[in-house]
């Protein structure tokens, strides 16, 4: 752990769904260095989810503040900025993949970063071939089994070139060879990464600290 | 044993009917399936191309009036199919929904206009203008149908909305046919799912109301998951850097043999035209 580099800082986050009941987020601190591998466990409907979208702006908070490589975020167009440095992959792949192949798929992060068709192409060639992906260009999408949908959905993340994946519930509905597969990847890779999951043997490979949430709040 | 037949037919009727069916007959029967295999000598010409053409012949056909002429572009359209080699069995699979749609017309339209009286039905008189009319229909649609069969049939949905992307329709509408593509099997599955639920509960479809109720609720049920998916699929495409803008991946370039190919369909088109007015 090296403290000099925070990668996102979470500063008193509240968040509620409905006003009445009490808040999801209460007041919650969180840290995260670079080249941390951190596991998040709790129970559903504690939060997680929530915690991850705040992270990607998706949500905003009631309160509270979130700083990026050292950067305060709140609008728009600050979060725009953080997407393009941090992958989140989805519960549900059939979320996250929409184009009709899966080339497509995987060159849309690219074409939206600005980059040009050919280096799209070439990106997306390149992070499909490492993800033992390759010959699935063509294949459409939603003609996938889940284990695919799943390797693919982080293709189309990997693709950006992301400092920092959060990963949300990422083994659920997988199979041990799929499982594994999946745990070699993320080692080889070994960036900066948030886990969210119930599979103790997924985290045990894969981070080297655990939180819990608990009343709105990350314990160690 | 009469009421037996009876309960069978009712529920041969309602199987018939299940919206389900429909369902999967839309889906089964309208969507081009790119993992069977069309090759079509067709496939190596510029989508543009032959999606300006099938449109082009296809008005010029529906415009067209006189038995002669139809006949003549009902020829014209199965050289075409032949000339695109396309699975016949598809083909009267697609066919299959048309006639369906037809045979209605069959029915109706001889009863239903005015004219000589041909034979005496039972109340109605039956004429041979309204015979006609559903003729016209049948090569009309028929013809229509093998031409787009021939021609887009053969393009890939992808393929297809990148092509209209650059035949300067719309981006909203084809990002909504595209996205349409890809969700559709998603709601067939979800749809299935829900079904599979009120089934191992003990429900059985029946003509009463808590039938009615259960699928209203199924429905609901879809729509609502429709919409957390939507925005869900919104998220996602945000964090990937979304920010309204649609690239496409394919480049199309017209080469020599799409040239030849749209002057062949002129050249159609003005010889169904030219009968039709030779025949007036």
């Amino acid at each position: 752990m090296n403290p000099l580099n925070p990668v996102i800082q979470l500063e008193q986050i509240s968040y509620r769904y409905v006003v009445e009941k009490s808040p999801v987020l209460d007041e919650l601190d969180f840290v995260l260095h670079r080249n941390d591998q951190i596991g998040l466990v709790a129970p559903n409907g504690s939060g997680k989810t929530t915690l991850f979208f705040i992270i990607m702006g998706l949500i905003r908070p009631d309160q509270g503040r979130i700083k990026i490589f050292d950067c305060p975020v709140s609008t728009e167009k600050d979060f725009i900025k953080v997407r393009k440095k941090i992958g989140l992959l989805f519960q549900d792949a059939d979320d996250q993949l929409f184009s009709p192949t899966v080339l497509e798929d995987v060159a849309f992060g690219p074409l939206n970063l600005g980059k040009s068709k050919e280096e799209a192409l070439e990106i997306s060639r390149e992070t499909l071939e490492m993800l033992n992906l390759k010959g699935f260009e063509e294949r459409v999408t939603h003609k996938l089994s889940g284990g695919e949908k799943k390797l693919v959905s982080l293709a189309t993340l990997l693709a950006m070139k992301p400092e920092v994946l959060l990963l949300d519930e990422p083994s659920a509905g997988l199979d041990e060879k799929t499982k594994d597969h999946l745990i070699n990847i993320l080692k080889e890779l070994s960036l900066t990464h948030l886990i969210i999951s119930h599979d103790t043997g997924f985290l045990n490979a894969l981070t080297n600290q655990i939180y819990h949430i608990e009343g709105g709040k990350i314990v160690n | 044993m009469w009421f037996q037949h009876k309960s069978r037919i009712k529920r041969r009727i309602r199987s018939v009917f299940t919206i389900q069916r429909i369902f999967r007959c839309c889906l089964k029967d309208m969507i081009p399936d790119s993992s069977i295999e069309n090759r079509s000598s067709f496939d190596k010409l510029d989508p543009r191309v032959k999606i300006v053409s099938a449109v082009c012949l296809s008005i010029g056909i529906a415009l067209m009036n006189t038995i002669e002429s139809l006949i003549t572009s009902l020829v014209i359209s199965v050289l075409v199919l032949v000339m695109a080699r396309f699975n016949i069995r598809l083909v009267f699979k697609r066919l299959k929904v048309l006639f369906r749609f037809l045979i209605m017309l069959w029915i109706i339209l001889p009863l239903a206009i005015q004219g000589v009286t041909y034979g005496k039905g039972f109340i109605l008189d039956f004429n041979a203008e309204g015979l006609l009319l559903a003729l016209k229909i049948t090569l009309k649609s028929v013809s229509i149908l093998f031409v787009f069969i021939a021609l887009v049939g053969s393009v890939k949905p992808a393929i297809f909305g990148h092509a209209l992307l650059k035949l300067k329709i719309s981006p909203k509408l084809i990002f909504l046919f595209l996205i349409t593509y890809r969700y559709i099997f998603v709601f067939e599955r979800e749809y299935k799912k829900l079904k599979r639920a009120a089934k191992i509960r003990g429900f059985v479809p029946r003509t009463n109301l808590h039938t009615y109720r259960t699928y209203a609720y199924l429905f609901a049920m879809l729509f609502v998951r429709a919409f957390n998916r939507g925005e869900k699929v919104h998220q996602a495409m945000i964090c990937r850097g979304f920010e309204g803008n649609f690239y496409s991946l394919h480049d199309f370039d017209i080469k020599r043999p799409d040239v030849i190919f749209a002057v062949e369909f002129v050249v159609m088109l003005l010889f169904i035209v030219f009968v039709e007015y030779s025949t007036l």
